[in-house]
């Protein structure tokens, strides 16, 4: 990277880093947490269906199989929120991969639907089995994230916006940029060239359905973190939370930020995320807004704001 | 007092032919549009929702004529029916010209995201409109029943069945012996063909959402009627499942679509009967799973041709 | 002398109708085979079969040093792992990619870089995406294309994505290459610069199939000539012997096909 470069990126972590210090409205941070948490998911099924081409319809199973894996853990084993990353991460990917397996082989429009069914399945049965998830209520009693700062000791997260802004910034930040380098990559390659065209791609000596599931798994992990992270933050979840309504917000985020590129994820998702609250008083305007945005994007400006590709129309 | 096993089968089987109608009607939709353009258009479930509230709309407006005993009963079913599927047939023509038309050629990520798109348009439209809680449909039906040794059967449900025959051998006759029929099958066969051939294909679409649009919009009537309220929500879950009973007929397929509705509507009765309510949706959705994973060709097969 | 690839009564149907039947063909390390046959006779189709893009009904495809793997029920990225690589009749390189990116497509089976190294920029990964793009380079040197390496596949002139796909079916380092009508819509000039590539893979010992019309350029690089008609073998020998074979003229021409 040249000297420019850096200096933006460096200018622009700073910024991140000291929001909260110029400006520490909770509520505004609040938001903003939320938006780059969604950032996270986007970042995520961005490798799915930006990536490979896989639309997929019911994303916020993995979500929630996340935050449920690491809730529950934590409730019944005392498993810090540190140590429920790892299991959230890899329970939902182990999931993302096991969808993948039967659902891959049904072509692109039953495969949405397929996906779709599952989100469902998941949600009405996290429901319905009382014992383990709690039913309706959820599970509650969730514990906050607790760290050791130098200088300040342990510090529970509590419910306070900034510890949870600066985690939020962090691990999306991080999954950025791995997801960067994946992209980047010989395994990054041959997801885009799956995209393109998966026959040419098989014949050039890519094992195209290990990779699909592989960006499946991948996609699952990153929803998981995410779950851990909302359940550690919220303290209480509920299968409510997890809806398809959430799943196709996630993907018109995506969408609108350009499929497959990694920086029009994260703006989508800041654009999508913060705009109902830009628009306080609309609330209900909010599922209007998103569908009426797919439209327009499909229509106007397919590749979104960053995507640069059409994907070939296969014969 | 609980009813011999025998009649609590046979009225679960009525209850489920009567649901199994409305699916049908619902799952010609799907698949005739399947059929001409490949695509499955997420926003049709909604048409039914908002067919069995512009039917309410239609209700409310005429119910004092209908009261006042000046409009019999089946005038007014009427009425409300075919306003309703007019108003739908137009939102299915406006639907396509004005969303899935322009990216008819685009690849197929982009239809269905459009698609899903449009459905949460609609849905959260008529949330805007009507109001997030449920809704009360007056009841117009005179409320007669029949006790067949020991197994009920309404009025409503005859009008249901009756209504829903008729349509769907009208739209048989119509596929099968009109000059329109043939080339909307054609068209479903290959687009491109017939484009070179000189049939009017843009006009055949529309003409095929208008139609499917108008027979969900009849659905959502009976339904309105038959169940007494109506949520904006109704169209996400009827939807899928009429696509699911779409696809158990086969796709693109017009008579697997009725045959599909009715399977999946006993299919569903006799569950609702032995499983609770909280598992018979997730019945529904374990069915469509498993059926695109194992048999996504249906019954009576795909009839699916080239893609445009 | 030992057959790299040997194909014994290879049979495929679609539906009703048998795109290839009782096919014979066997190559010789080393040799150049052209495959020719009037449109239809299912000289693709047979490309598709030892590809594993299709399933064969029946017959064995047998590969490698005295033609002993089966390729029957391999999946592509299995046989082009087995060192097999081909192009296609209908240009199919990735548009939104790269000339060098659609290169290094085609090492894909040779490296080995995964989730992880590609993670955390090991030095094993660097080494090799490094190694790829020098390889990449040189392949592209080759087909004379090195000048265009940044460019979008998409954006090239049809002849040069022709070439192109050459080079990322070299990058698998393959032992048979397999070339499907390679010269369709090439001007002459195109044609022989297609030619002299051939002759230069052939110097360095590659063993090729191709399919192609033009029997300028069969001609002058095919060792010996199997033609197709209806699915079925009709004729084999060298190309002269071909060109004047009566059956081969029939097929082509059809005097009893009317």
């Amino acid at each position: 990277m040249n000297v420019s470069r850096m200096t933006r990126w460096g200018l622009g972590v700073l910024a991140a880093l000291a929001l909260p210090l110029i400006n520490p409205n909770p509520y505004q941070l609040d938001v903003l947490t939320t938006s780059l948490l969604y950032a996270l998911l986007a970042l995520g099924l961005n490798l799915i269906v930006g990536l490979t081409g896989v639309l997929h319809l019911g994303y916020a199973a993995f979500f929630a199989i996340g935050a449920y894996t690491a809730g529950w853990l934590n409730i019944h084993w005392h498993v810090s929120f540190w140590f429920g990353l790892g299991p959230a991460a890899l329970i939902a990917g182990l999931c993302g991969v096991g969808l993948g397996v039967p659902a891959l082989r049904v072509r692109g429009d039953y495969l949405a639907i397929v996906t779709l069914g599952f989100g469902e399945i998941v949600r009405i049965a996290f429901t319905n089995l009382e014992q383990w998830t709690g039913g309706p209520n959820g599970l509650l009693g969730i514990e906050h994230p607790r760290l050791w700062i130098p200088g300040m000791g342990i510090v529970d997260f509590g419910v306070s916006s900034a510890p949870y802004y600066y985690l939020v910034c962090v691990i999306t930040g991080l999954v950025a940029v791995l997801c960067v380098r994946l992209s980047r990559s010989r395994v990054g390659r041959a997801w885009i060239a799956i995209r393109e065209d998966e026959l040419a791609a098989s014949c050039s000596g890519v094992p195209v359905l290990h990779l699909k599931l592989l960006a499946q798994g991948c996609g699952g992990a990153i929803a998981g973190v995410a779950g851990a992270i909302f359940a550690a933050k919220q303290g209480t979840i509920t299968p409510d939370s997890f809806d398809v309504i959430l799943s196709v917000m996630i993907l018109s985020m995506v969408v609108l930020g350009g499929l497959g590129s990694i920086r029009g994820a994260i703006i989508g998702a800041l654009i999508l995320g913060t705009l109902p609250e830009l628009l306080r008083g609309f609330e209900q305007y909010r599922m209007l807004v998103f569908g009426v945005a797919m439209i327009a994007v499909m229509r106007l400006r397919p590749q979104g704001l960053f995507g640069g590709f059409q994907r070939r129309i296969s014969p | 007092m609980t009813s011999p096993p025998l009649q609590l089968l046979l009225q679960q089987l009525i209850n489920g032919l009567t649901l199994g109608a409305i699916y049908a009607l619902i799952a010609l939709g799907y698949t005739m549009i399947y059929g001409v353009i490949q695509l499955i258009n997420f926003a049709h479930g909604e048409v039914f929702m908002v067919g069995a509230y512009a039917a309410l709309t239609l209700l409310l407006a005429i119910a004092d004529l209908a009261a006042s005993a000046a409009l019999p009963w089946w005038v007014a079913l009427a009425g409300c029916g075919f306003g309703a599927m007019l108003a739908c047939g137009g939102l299915g023509l406006a639907i396509e010209r004005l969303a899935y038309r322009p990216i008819r050629h685009a690849p197929r990520l982009n239809a269905l995201i459009t698609a899903i798109g449009m459905s949460f348009v609609l849905q959260n439209a008529v949330m805007l409109f009507y109001g997030a809680t449920d809704r009360h449909v007056p009841s117009l039906i005179p409320l007669v029943r029949w006790n067949l040794a020991g197994v009920t059967v309404t009025f409503m449900q005859l009008i249901i069945w009756i209504a829903s025959g008729l349509l769907m051998i009208g739209l048989h006759v119509l596929v099968m012996s009109t000059k329109l029929g043939m080339a909307m099958r054609a068209t479903a066969q290959d687009l491109k063909a017939c484009a070179l051939l000189g049939v009017p294909v843009d006009r055949i679409i529309a003409t095929t959402f208008m139609m499917g649009s108008a027979l969900a919009a009849m659905g959502g009537t009976l339904f309105g009627l038959h169940y007494g309220t109506i949520n904006f929500h109704d169209g996400y879950l009827m939807g899928l499942k009429a696509f699911t009973a779409a696809v158990l007929g086969g796709i693109g397929n017009i008579p697997g679509a009725m045959l599909g509705g009715l399977v999946l509507g006993l299919l569903e009765g006799l569950g609702a009967g032995y499983l609770s309510a909280q598992w018979k949706n997730a019945f529904a959705f374990v069915i469509l799973v498993l059926l695109l994973l194992c048999k996504p060709t249906g019954l009576l097969g795909e009839r699916v041709g080239d893609r445009a | 002398m030992p057959s790299l690839l040997d194909i014994r009564g290879l049979t495929k149907r679609f539906g009703g109708v048998l795109a290839i039947e009782q096919v014979t063909l066997r190559i010789v390390q080393g040799e150049t085979i052209g495959l020719i046959g009037p449109n239809g006779a299912g000289k693709t189709t047979l490309f598709n079969c030892v590809t594993g893009v299709l399933r064969a009904d029946a017959g064995d495809i047998w590969f490698g040093r005295e033609a002993k793997t089966s390729l029957l029920g391999l999946a592509p990225h299995q046989i082009v792992e087995c060192g097999i690589a081909r192009t296609f009749q209908n240009i199919r390189v990735f548009s939104s990619m790269s000339v060098v990116e659609n290169v290094l497509m085609g090492t894909y089976a040779r490296t080995h870089a995964g989730l992880f190294s590609a993670m955390v920029l090991s030095a094993t990964a660097r080494r090799e995406e490094r190694w790829t793009r020098d390889r990449a380079m040189g392949l592209l040197e080759l087909v004379g294309l090195a000048d265009h390496a940044e460019e979008m596949a998409g954006a090239l002139p049809f002849g040069l994505q022709r070439r192109l796909e050459i080079a990322r079916a070299l990058a698998s380092e393959p032992a048979l290459l397999l070339l499907d009508e390679p010269a369709a819509g090439l001007n002459p000039v195109e044609k022989q610069g297609l030619l002299r590539v051939v002759q230069q893979l052939k110097s360095q010992g590659l063993t090729i199939l191709l399919i192609e019309h033009d029997m300028h350029v069969v001609m002058p690089i095919s060792e010996r000539v199997v033609v197709l008609d209806y699915g079925k073998n009709i004729a084999e020998g060298s190309p002269e012997a071909i060109q004047r074979d009566p059956r081969v003229i029939e097929a082509y021409l059809g005097t009893s096909h009317m």
